[in-house]
């Protein structure tokens, strides 16, 4: 959807500002882009706006958002605004909004995963292992079985258009063993697939269909204990797929491998 | 398992131009030189830093150009590919349907 205008309406349901400052009195609704370039225009579309000037602002849109919001007053036309740019100096610039949405300020990040809630998809499909959500933690744990590996598929495939980062967030505890002592190496990234991912367990990613993947851990003398925020590209992953994570043992064991992967935050941004 | 170039923002290459890095791997296994040349590689141990200043560790394989047209241009080469296979097929004697 596009809306191209070069001010407010009396119909309009929200308003677009600009400046450094974050406004002190806004109206539900306001978006403030953080600019100190004088905002001439804006314009809501999933793609970039042609024959831009100078000043103007582009908000992308895609089909989720957090501060999705009614764009009239009268008739329903929701607008989900994913990120915003504004074309200075013959390019477009990445520029922080916010909006302010039922009496407080908003940050334009797509979680997945936050305080135990799952947003966008209903949970994972498992292979080789199990899932718990509790206490604001997601878990996967690969179960004892022939399966040399544990793949945990989203349910539902999530739209990446106009985000740009994909950021998870490893609790200590993540860890992917080989070996009866339960020690040593093993191999684990997460990423994106466009269909339902075969894995394989040579090679590398060990995962067909990526669209985009991380590898946190490859190779047999390198501990897979990820712990922080890994982060992963999306910026041209304009399409919609399945937000995965993958663990095996690298080289086939088995019998006497684990996977522990533990995160308290998954986010688009 | 294939060798790629890398440039200077780690884009990859099918071939050199006298100034990027050899790197075998086999994360592209199967992927047209269209597709291949529209990702990133990040090597293990190795940092990009993206234009707005967000940092990117390897391993990574992410694309650079729309995903969509790189899907495309994947799509176009396995056809091709099947279709070579199926001439090669007939022309063995074994007929192929579809």
């Amino acid at each position: 959807m596009i809306i191209n205008a070069s001010g407010g309406g009396a119909e309009l349901n929200f308003k677009v500002v600009g400046g450094t400052a974050q406004p002190t009195t806004p109206q539900e609704n306001t978006i403030w882009v953080n600019t100190s370039t004088k905002i001439n225009k804006w314009t809501f579309s999933a793609t970039a706006p042609s024959a831009p000037a100078e000043g103007d602002v582009w908000i992308r849109t895609g089909t989720a958002s957090t501060v999705e919001f009614e764009a009239l007053k009268k008739n329903s036309i929701s607008v989900c605004p994913v990120a915003a740019q504004q074309y200075v100096s013959g390019a477009w610039v990445d520029k922080t909004a916010k909006s302010y949405i039922d009496g407080g300020w908003r940050d334009w990040i797509l979680y997945i995963y936050k305080d135990g809630t799952l947003s966008q998809i209903s949970g994972f499909t498992m292979t080789g292992g199990s899932m718990t959500n509790s206490s604001g933690v997601l878990t996967f744990t690969s179960t004892s079985s022939t399966t040399e590996y544990m793949l945990a598929r989203s349910t539902q495939k999530i739209d990446f258009t106009g985000f740009k980062t994909l950021s998870v967030n490893f609790l200590t505890g993540s860890k992917v063993f080989r070996a009866s002592s339960l020690t040593g190496s093993g191999y684990a990234g997460f990423g994106i697939t466009t269909a339902t991912p075969s894995v394989n367990t040579s090679g590398y990613p060990r995962v067909t269909n990526y669209a985009a993947w991380k590898i946190f851990a490859h190779t047999e003398n390198n501990n897979a204990q990820p712990t922080g925020t890994l982060t992963l590209d999306v910026s041209a992953v304009n399409s919609e797929g399945y937000l995965c994570f993958l663990g095996d043992p690298y080289d086939g064991e088995s019998s006497s491998w684990k996977a522990v992967l533990k995160m308290n935050l998954i986010k688009l941004e | 398992m294939r060798t790629i170039y890398l440039d200077s923002e780690y884009k990859c290459h099918v071939n050199s131009d006298g100034t990027m890095r050899a790197v075998e791997t086999d994360a592209f296994d199967g992927q047209c030189d269209t597709l291949i040349e529209g990702y990133r590689f990040v090597p293990d141990g190795e940092v990009w830093i993206r234009s707005d200043g967000a940092v990117f560790e390897g391993i990574m394989m992410a694309p650079w150009k729309d995903y969509n047209v790189l899907d495309e241009a994947q799509r176009e080469y396995e056809q091709e590919q099947l279709a070579d296979m199926r001439q090669a097929l007939e022309e063995m004697g074994v007929y192929t349907n579809g």
